[in-house]
């Protein structure tokens, strides 16, 4: 990333992201300088990750989150499987659903207050559709011509 | 009276003595004193102790690519900072931050002792492109080191408006505005060998130093593969 001082027309920093120390360490007192920060797209993934392991949790934080979110879709997929295999009238259909529903009503309320916020809803369905189709499509062609 | 005399010059005859001895002493000292400060002179050019290396890039990080600024040789021989575009052309320039503390008696407390205040720096530089060229490929650069803290990091002026014409030049030695360097290059990282920067001279690199910039001049493409800051020290009663 640069810093660019746009008041001398100076480059004052260029460099890593995670090394960069902050605009105020480029501010000299009365002078009121003023800044532009120029960053290349890989550099602000770069920043956006950075944010992201500081206030959200680093790479192994969330892989703890995905797996637990993993497995609590697992055991209740599982559950509602069985039930909805086993059911033979509306009333056992409704049973089979109840272990997840109020979680999931309770999860649904957050969501749709704006409580709970959800990347994926924010990036957009068809582009972290894309993505997952992509991404998939390419691993799976590694397996199969390593 | 005779006696009287005698012991007259006796007495006089002492003190003369006594006299010369003193000036003898005075000597002694003075010699003594100015061995001390001329061992002391001498330690402080010399590295005899230990030194505290500064690696800022080696084969570890990879190498940086650096085109030329300019074209020709006579172009490059005449540059001087001249505008702000000078300080950065793009393509031609890379900022190498540093890891050690280039000012070790400052703030802090306990202070060190040991440190002589005079610094080595050498640089593992390819250029051109060929392994062992007769002539050497000469290109030049031009070498600076910022100062947060500092009115304009890479320049010295004292004020909110910058003189383009004052670099803060590396080591604060004005060879390094537009220095000449020589070397080669055998498929960049092939052959590897020193560019001296500087050997056991004092440096006027300030407390908020945090990177060294190195510019191509050119006229050739330049790699630079390593570059190590060495602050020496010697070892003596702190």
């Amino acid at each position: 990333m640069q810093l660019i001082n746009l008041t001398t027309q100076m480059v004052e920093y260029d460099g890593a992201h995670c090394l960069f120390p902050g605009i105020g360490a480029y501010q000299y007192k009365d002078a009121n300088y003023k800044f532009e920060i120029v960053m290349s797209n890989a550099e602000q993934v770069d920043a956006l990750r950075q944010q992201i392991s500081t206030s959200a949790g680093d790479t192994d934080s969330l892989l703890g989150t995905t797996s637990d979110g993993v497995q609590l879709l697992l055991h209740a997929f599982a559950q509602l499987t069985v039930g909805l295999h086993q059911a033979s009238s509306l009333a056992q259909l409704r049973e089979a659903a109840e272990p997840f529903n109020e979680l999931a009503t309770q999860f649904l309320a957050k969501v749709d207050s704006g409580e709970v916020r959800l990347p994926y809803i924010d990036k957009g369905r068809e582009s972290v559709m894309a993505e997952i189709e992509q991404r998939a499509t390419k691993v799976a062609d590694i397996l199969a011509n390593p | 009276m005779a006696l009287e005399q005698d012991i007259a010059d006796l007495v006089q005859a002492s003190n003369n003595l006594t006299t010369v001895v003193d000036g003898k002493i005075q000597n002694i000292d003075q010699r003594v004193d100015d061995s001390q400060v001329l061992v002391q002179q001498w330690l402080d050019t010399r590295h005899v102790g230990f030194s505290l290396v500064d690696t800022l890039m080696d084969h570890s990080n990879g190498y940086i690519t650096l085109a030329p600024r300019f074209g020709s040789i006579e172009e490059a021989t005449s540059f001087e900072f001249n505008s702000a575009d000078d300080y950065a052309p793009t393509g031609c320039y890379t900022d190498i931050a540093n890891t050690v503390p280039a000012t070790p008696n400052w703030f802090s407390e306990p202070v060190s002792t040991q440190f002589t205040g005079r610094l080595s720096v050498y640089a593992n530089i390819s250029i051109g492109s060929a392994p062992h060229p007769s002539p050497k490929p000469v290109t030049r650069i031009a070498l600076l080191h910022n100062s947060i803290g500092a009115h304009h990091g890479w320049i010295t002026t004292g004020s909110p408006t910058p003189n383009y014409r004052d670099p803060r030049l590396f080591m604060g030695k004005g060879r390094h505005e537009n220095l000449e360097i020589k070397g080669q290059s055998y498929g960049v990282s092939n052959y590897d060998d020193l560019v001296s920067l500087a050997e056991n001279e004092t440096h006027n690199v300030s407390i908020g130093f945090s990177h060294v910039r190195l510019i191509n001049l050119g006229p050739y493409p330049i790699h630079i593969k390593g570059f190590w800051m060495i602050y020496h020290g010697h070892q003596k009663e702190s």
